[in-house]
């Protein structure tokens, strides 16, 4: 069979890693730990695994600074499984996500589940060949992060709960802030807003001033880049990339509440093999997910389950992470 | 009016249904997009055409396949026994038809190799040509299969020397993303296989 010369090929661009997240609408992210888990998921009908030496409730119950999975934990994930392979890197850690890039990974999560290497700034995301998916808390995130060049965007909700409420309030703030854009007449002090996620350098320097250069270029460049974004998200009443909900859903009702919030689909981190029979409450996330609309068959996804994981009040919490990035 | 189902067990769905607007009114074509999650959905409409989308087709297997809707037993059973079928399979679409994994025949002679290029990192965008065209388009191979074996007679796109696209009677499988480009030339072949099968309704 004759063959393409790859090396000659075009890679990295836009088109194909916004095009890779598409293909993960409608489906489920899982966490996973290890080879064994993510055989679990493949077999479940995940769409993608993520690999983690620790999912967030036993990264949240050991404290500490989380760092970037062990490369010998991810490789052996890579090695065995045929869905894509997603891992984390630190917020604004650019080294970690070169790491990860190497190692082959499908697309890199630039996640608060891990503690943020940069007080300042998230990943020049558009300085990598591989897509990556950033967490948002609300429109204002969501544009930075796209403008970053981020190909996917997740609401964080609160990683490691169990509990949905912190998902439902970022979806409802993004789909409120989406709708509130519409129909302002006042643009550019929106743009203005968004923008003062970038002036964070202002109130930890001594002289009080914005720096003109940032990872991402001039101030100036990534001004136009945000307008741009925002004007899409303007025009078509949406994200202008795939969105999924994240942090916190651990049943397949939760899975179904998220869909009909009009998310993509969701990650599912610790509440799959934090639950009772984790092969069996994958499957049921999955089917639920898929057949959100449908009551029946999410009652008899939320039959399929045994022992959810065990929840947290989010006002209990030492560590919000969802607070994490910016 | 055409009426076009979309197999939407997961995945690029949307970009589909934008991509058939845009092929239809490029013909001036009236299609109605009808959307295919269940075995009723499939048996109360009839259809000039179907589409299987690009995704995970593990995940098609797990939701459309027993334990799930079961819906991906009819679609088979229905191509079966209508050889004839206008259908567009993208990527894992292609997949699924060249393996259906449900105990009977392949749906399209052609053998695809899942993930053939390798992963994410070594996704392209390749430049496709068609047999009887000058033209070429730049598509988007994504994470893509690749045909271990098709019929030079059947190979309808390459890009190089490669065929990327297949077609057995009306059976359209590509191994790329036709829908995330801007040439919608391969949802007008579905669209005009479509028409010539049922009733054709100039808008």
């Amino acid at each position: 069979m004759a063959s393409i010369d790859l090396g000659s090929m075009k890679h990295g661009q836009e088109l194909l890693k916004r095009g890779f997240a598409t293909m993960q609408e409608g489906g489920v992210i899982m966490d996973v730990v290890n080879a064994e888990e993510a055989a679990i998921a493949e077999e479940s009908g995940a769409v993608a695994v993520m690999a983690l030496e620790r999912v967030p409730a036993d990264i949240r119950s050991a404290g500490g600074v989380a760092r970037m999975s062990h490369p010998d934990m991810i490789k052996g994930i890579l090695e065995t499984t045929t869905i894509p392979v997603m891992a984390k890197a630190r917020i604004g850690h650019e080294d970690e996500a070169r790491v990860l890039q190497s190692l082959g990974v499908d697309m890199i999560d630039e996640s608060e589940v891990l503690t943020p290497a940069d007080p300042f700034y998230h990943i020049n995301k558009k300085a990598f060949d591989i897509p990556f998916v950033c967490g948002c808390t609300n429109l204002g995130e969501a544009v930075r992060r796209i403008s970053e060049g981020a190909a996917m965007i997740r609401t964080k909700g609160e990683a490691g709960t169990g509990n949905v409420v912190s998902a439902v309030q970022h979806s409802r703030i993004v789909t409120a802030e989406i709708e509130h854009l519409r129909e302002s007449d006042n643009f550019e002090s929106i743009v203005d807003v968004i923008m003062e996620g970038y002036h964070r350098v202002k109130s930890a320097t001594s002289l009080g001033f914005i720096p003109k250069m940032t990872p991402f270029g001039s101030m100036d460049d990534l001004r136009r880049e945000v307008e741009s974004v925002t004007e899409d998200v303007k025009e078509l009443g949406r994200l202008p990339v795939v969105t999924f909900s994240a942090g916190g859903i651990s049943t397949p009702a939760d899975a179904a509440l998220m869909m009909r919030q009009g998310m993509d689909g969701v990650f599912v981190g610790s509440g799959i093999f934090k639950s009772s029979d984790p092969q069996r409450t994958a499957e049921a996330i999955v089917l639920a997910t898929h057949s959100y609309n449908d009551p029946e068959a999410v009652a008899e996804a939320s039959a399929m389950i045994g022992e959810p994981m065990p929840g947290l009040e989010i006002e209990t919490l030492a560590v919000r992470m969802e607070d994490r990035g910016w | 009016m055409l009426e076009i189902g979309l197999v939407m067990l997961q995945g690029s769905r949307q970009a589909h249904i934008d991509a058939i607007r845009r092929a239809s009114e490029r013909m001036g074509f009236e299609v109605n997009i009808r959307e295919i999650r269940t075995p009723d959905d499939l048996l109360e409409s009839t259809l000039h055409a179907l589409i299987l989308p690009g995704g995970e087709s593990t995940t098609m297997r797990k939701v459309g396949g027993q334990g799930g809707t079961g819906v991906l037993e009819h679609i088979y059973r229905e191509l079966r026994e209508k050889p004839n079928f206008p259908v567009l399979a993208t990527c894992a679409g292609a997949i699924l038809l060249a393996d259906p994994q449900d105990g009977g025949p392949s749906i399209i002679k052609a053998t695809v190799d899942r993930n053939g290029w390798g992963r994410q990192i070594d996704s392209f965008l390749g430049t496709v040509s068609l047999n009887d065209q000058d033209e070429h388009f730049e598509c988007a191979f994504i994470r893509a299969p690749r045909f271990t074996s098709a019929s030079k007679e059947c190979t309808i796109a390459k890009v190089g020397d490669e065929p990327v696209g297949v077609r057995e009677n009306n059976l359209i499988a590509l191994t790329f993303h036709p829908e995330l480009s801007t040439s919608t030339i391969f949802h007008e072949m579905l669209l005009e296989a479509a028409a010539a099968n049922g009733d054709r309704v100039k808008a």
